[in-house]
């Protein structure tokens, strides 16, 4: 047991490595000479070159991503080329304003898709579910932003509910209630994932033999339904929800763009319009790092929770 | 998840495409009314791509500017947009752009994928280990920063964007490909085509290919939506089709900068792609549980 | 094993409450009743905040509420007659106009302790202003200038090469005369850009990327506390943005949106929206050494091609209107007499593209910024030159890249759009003669290579810049604006007056005199020590 979760933990390491030298090989291929994307191509050679050696750029290829390698382990990701500011420093700043909208995000997807999932799974072919299950397929299919847009037309400029842009400030509450409609938009969208998963997972737990003897010993059908088949069917849900907070964060890329929101996705975009090499990088590599790590502990409860799986 | 992974057996196994019009699935799929909408949804798109000219009241690139930023009128069914394009003209034409992306790109990452991940498992060994453990890895990623990924290398523009979306689905290939080819390596008929020196690319378009185009197929409609949404969100952020040209994507990005002058023109936007996609994933619905009656779930 | 997990959860709610109550302290913690405006500004992002570098329109607002010039305009006007006092209390001129004296203000401290303001800044700031290598883009506002010299901590004298009728307007706090600390360029560095240290109402507390700069109230301003507590400038590019946050209360003050609609939608908002002008003279150039832009037929064309009436609709007539010269209506020197202005006129264009040996058109690529002040006009010509065959594919880049893309001469047209010293030596020095050519050393705006392809404009320049006799001035400005567009080296097309929004309880602290010739804001609410939030 003990050794399972450890040997998941240590497989971060390559991972994180494959990772790592996606980005810095695409990027490279991406920026080229980086000299150049810093000085212009007016530059005169004289200084490109001075550059490079003040970069490190002109050892070889192996040798710098080493070292890049080594820097980000110490999260270093080098130096914005727009504004020359520390990349790990802006990133970091960024990244608690997403990390708040994913938690609210998977906190209304959850709250919302999970009751959903079960009331539409035990009354399976229920107008309850009908319809609960249409408006998941359509909530499946509209882009995170869609919702969104609609969302801010409706609550913050018609009604004039919330604010348009959801820079959150202030305490607790005041960044609730700037976080509220972005949080919303992913929430919906992510109740959709929730809420079909939950279903059809319950209904298949619901098949299986164990549940018909149940019925059969004379448990109450209510029982049945909520005690004995719940928690089994819950367990790959787990698993989904885990996966789905990449999708989330992804999301976040364009729910900031949309409510003008502060955070990684708008700096990762901007920094893309920008060509701004470092930043990219060190954008993509936080990313990476969250979804790696949040999916391997995913992998960790889902052994932990389900005695089925064997920790070979 | 988990489930479908453990049912994820191999592919011959599972019902395939044999078997014609009046084959089971397809009875089951035909008895599917939502699917069967999906269907019609995605021909009436496909014809309206196909003969955007003779559909579209004007010329999508053609700019009024004096009627700019109207609301739905007569003479503009939809609106127009900040340079006075007609809207209703520009959704027909940015079908062209959505289905394009979205098929092209599928069926792109789809030859490559099933290429790749057909030989990963068939060839086994250190190969398949090193496919499959970047495989791994990639499938964590959302589609939309692998995507984001691409673009930033190629830059934006609509091939650049079909390669970008077929990139970030190839992982997604490779994986369906691999697992029954995989399985299928050790199968008894295999072994004994090899047995009797069939050749290895023979067994594999004879033998494999028909095997796996099944679940192949299924998933590719799943994805189509997913590729769409993709190209939706990039040209969003101004990374995907490049103005005059009109995308669903890039036309919300417009809306989204008029809202207050014309909000329409972000809402119809959204509602064709919102449609398309919508379409897309009964279809992916209906074939799955038409195809594997045994889990009519999702 | 379940229940191993289930006593973890049990932890979970308490964690949450904890968590809860450590964010809710912040709430209370959070400074009461600042005085703090908020402004929405047009931009996503400053590329710096050094006075001596900051161009783009984002960056001018919030340098200008931290430095200060020699030399100020009374605010709310441009008006040239009216120089006052700032940096310097006083100020002689030798008979000839060659020498200025300058008695500085005494006991004037620089931002977050650097110290006092001396004789030493200025030569400091004129230096560096001037220095190659530094590579100010307003360096020929004062090349004119020979030696700066301090004769004691307060007194300074700047010799210039000639005497120049328009000296003190350019010694203003704005673009080339602002003057900074000594100490603090030194000290900081490359840190400076972000970091500067001025002597103005407001000094720099943070700046966050893509999010905002924040200052504070330089409580020891020489000229008394401001009113306000600070300012915080937010980056909103998109308009609709700050539209709606301008209704919702959510900022104070905001870039404005140059359409009609827009200002009409603000007002009946309860809005006050202020027209500031002469406005910004919009025109595009041509890479005359780059083919096919070298063919000057191929440049008549697509000029001919251009119908400015759309653009004019698209702004709204009542902001903006036709532009027919290189040098912009309002600012001395400008005029259309006897210039060929390339009326609209498609039959014109498709012949011009015909003789050139284009009769099928061409295609040809461009960066062009994200900035809503350039793109639509992008996209209003890719649809004018496509109607004469011409393809135009954009690529869409932010606007800081699309500076620097075209400063590499990237381009083959070049869009611009710019507020200057209303007096046409500084467009024309700035934009058409040949020491400002991009790619060289003293490179500034030039993108259309003028002067180096017809060398004359350059000697028409320098001379109308030393000349005394105003008549005389004038005509040798005619006859450069009449050179510019006889070669098509630039299409002018619009003049905009720029928008401001604030909210009724905005005080600037001064009066803003409506459109007329010399009310040349600069395009920006200007905030200083006098600005004031009443009963917000």
């Amino acid at each position: 047991m003990t050794a399972y979760i450890a040997r998941r933990l240590l497989s971060i390491i390559p991972t994180l490595l494959i990772v790592g030298s996606l980005v810095f090989f695409v990027m490279r291929m991406a920026s080229g000479d980086p000299a150049v994307a810093i000085l212009g191509a007016s530059a005169t050679q004289e200084a490109l070159e001075r550059l490079r050696a003040e970069m490190g750029l002109d050892r070889p290829l192996l040798v710098q991503y080493g070292e890049f390698l080594l820097n980000a382990v110490r999260g270093d990701f080098g130096r914005s080329l727009i504004t020359g500011r520390s990349v790990a420093e802006q990133v970091f700043r960024a990244f608690p304003d997403t990390l708040e909208l994913v938690f609210w995000g998977m906190l209304i997807g959850t709250v919302i898709g999970l009751p959903t999932g079960i009331i539409a799974g035990v009354r399976h072919n229920s107008i309850f579910d009908y319809i609960s299950r249409i408006v998941a397929l359509l909530g499946l299919s509209m882009p995170a932003f869609y919702l969104g847009i609609l969302l801010l037309l409706a609550f913050a400029i018609h009604l004039q509910w919330f604010p348009v842009i959801s820079a959150p400030r202030g305490g607790f509450f005041e960044r609730m209630y700037y976080t509220f409609l972005p949080a919303l938009s992913l929430g919906l969208i992510q109740a959709s994932f929730i809420m079909r998963m939950v279903r059809s997972s319950l209904l298949e737990v619901l098949q299986e033999d164990y549940i018909r003897t149940a019925h059969a010993k004379g448990v109450h059908p209510r029982r049945v339904s909520y005690h004995h088949a719940l928690r089994n069917a819950l367990i790959p849900v787990i698993t989904v929800m885990g996966l789905y907070i990449g999708t989330l964060l992804a999301g976040t890329v364009l729910t900031e763009t949309v409510f003008n929101r502060p955070g990684l996705g708008r700096l990762l975009v901007g920094a893309i319009q920008q060509r701004d090499y470092p930043l990219i990088q060190g954008g993509l590599m936080i990313y990476a790092a969250v979804i790696v790590v949040v999916n391997t502990l995913v992998d960790i409860l889902y052994g932990v929770v389900d005695p089925t799986i064997r920790y070979d | 998840m988990a489930a479908r992974q453990a049912t994820g057996t191999p592919a011959a196994d599972h019902a395939t495409f044999a078997g014609g019009w009046n084959a089971p699935w397809f009875r089951r799929f035909r008895r599917d009314k939502m699917a069967v909408a999906g269907v019609i949804v995605v021909l009436l798109l496909t014809l309206m791509a196909v003969f955007a000219p003779y559909l579209a009241p004007y010329d999508p690139a053609e700019q009024h500017i004096i009627y700019r930023l109207r609301g739905p009128s007569e003479q503009f069914r939809m609106g127009t947009d900040e340079f006075g394009r007609d809207v209703l003209s520009r959704i027909i034409y940015g079908s062209r752009a959505s289905l394009i992306v979205g098929l092209a790109s599928v069926f792109l990452a789809g030859v490559v994928g099933t290429v790749i991940g057909g030989l990963s498992g068939y060839i086994g060994g250190r190969f398949d280990l090193m496919v499959s453990s970047v495989v791994n890895v990639l499938m964590s990623f959302p589609s939309l920063l692998l995507g984001l990924m691409v673009v930033v290398v190629l830059g934006p523009g609509t091939t650049n964007v079909i390669i970008a979306v077929a990139l970030s689905l190839l992982p997604n290939f490779i994986r369906l490909a691999r697992g029954p080819v995989l399985a299928l390596r050790e199968r008894e008929f295999i072994v004994a085509c090899r047995a009797m020196g069939a050749s290895t690319t023979r067994i594999l378009f004879k033998h494999v290919l028909p095997n796996i185009l099944g679940p192949i197929s299924v998933m590719s409609t799943l994805w189509i939506a997913t590729a769409i949404r993709t190209e939706a969100s990039l040209s969003f952020l101004g990374l995907g089709v490049q103005p005059p040209w009109p995308s669903w994507g890039n036309m919300i990005k417009s809306g989204v900068d008029n809202i207050l002058s014309n909000p329409w023109l972000a809402v119809y936007s959204g509602l064709a792609i919102t449609v398309t996609v919508l379409a897309f994933n009964v279809i992916g619905d209906g074939l799955r549980d038409a195809l594997d009656p045994k889990q009519k779930t999702l | 094993m379940l229940s191993k997990m289930r006593s973890h959860f049990r932890l979970l709610p308490l964690a949450a409450a904890v968590v809860a109550l450590a964010l809710t302290a912040f709430v209370f913690a959070a400074p009461a009743g600042a005085k703090v405006m908020r402004i929405g500004s047009g931009v996503a992002d400053v590329g710096t905040l050094d006075p001596h570098f900051a161009t783009n329109f984002g960056e001018y607002p919030i340098v200008k509420a931290m430095f200060n010039g020699l030399v100020d305009l009374p605010p709310g006007t441009v008006d040239m007659e009216r120089i006052q006092p700032d940096l310097a209390e006083r100020w002689e001129v030798n008979e000839d106009g060659t020498v200025w004296t300058f008695y500085l203000r005494q006991g004037v401290q620089w931002h977050h302790g650097y110290g006092e303001f001396t004789a030493e800044d200025v030569v400091f700031s004129f230096n560096r202003m001037k220095s190659e290598e530094v590579g100010s883009p307003w360096r020929s506002e004062v090349a004119n200038i020979k030696e700066v010299r301090a004769v004691d901590p307060y007194t300074v004298e700047i010799e210039l090469h000639a005497a120049d009728p328009f000296t003190l307007l350019r010694l203003v706090g704005y673009h080339s005369g602002f003057i900074v600390s000594k100490k603090a360029v030194e000290e900081l560095g490359e840190e400076y850009r972000f970091r500067p240290i001025g002597t103005g109402p407001f000094m720099i507390e943070e700046y966050n990327p893509r999010q905002s700069v924040v200052l504070a109230a330089n409580k020891d301003y020489f000229k008394g506390a401001p009113k306000l507590d600070g300012l915080v400038f937010l980056f909103m590019p998109d308009t609709a943005t700050r539209e709606l946050a301008l209704r919702t209360r959510e900022i104070d003050a905001a870039d404005g949106n140059a359409e009609q609609i827009w200002v009409d939608r603000m007002r009946s908002q309860g809005l006050i929206v202020d027209t500031v002008g002469p406005g910004n003279g919009y025109f595009l150039q041509y890479n005359m050494t780059m083919p096919p832009f070298d063919n000057l037929l191929v440049r008549q064309a697509l000029s001919y091609a251009i119908n400015r009436q759309d653009v004019v609709e698209f702004l709204g007539p009542a902001l903006a209107r036709e532009l027919k010269s290189p040098v912009p209506m309002g600012y001395f020197g400008h005029t259309t007499e006897g210039i060929e202005t390339y009326d609209y006129d498609p039959q014109r264009a498709r012949q011009l593209l015909a003789e050139a040996g284009y009769p099928n058109g061409f295609t040809f690529d461009i960066y062009m910024s994200e900035a809503s002040s350039y793109l639509p006009f992008a996209q209003i010509f890719q649809a004018h030159w496509r109607a004469i065959g011409v393809t135009m594919n954009l690529n869409i880049v932010d606007h800081a890249s699309y500076h620097a893309l075209v400063r590499e001469n990237r381009n083959g047209v070049i869009l611009y759009n710019a507020t200057r010293l209303p007096i046409a030596d500084v467009y024309l020095s700035q934009f058409y003669h040949s020491d400002a050519i991009v790619g060289k050393p003293t490179a500034i705006t030039n993108f259309s290579h003028l002067g180096d392809v017809v060398a004359s404009v350059d000697h028409l320049i320098e001379e109308a810049r030393f000349e005394h006799n105003a008549e005389r001035q004038r005509e040798l400005y005619a006859e450069a604006q009449r050179i510019i567009m006889e070669v098509a080296a630039a299409m002018p097309y619009a003049q905009r007056y720029s928008t401001m929004a604030r909210q009724p309880y905005v005080d600037l602290g001064y009066e803003l005199i409506g459109p007329n010739h010399f009310d040349n804001l600069f395009e920006h609410y200007i905030y200083n020590e006098n600005t004031d939030l009443i009963g917000r």
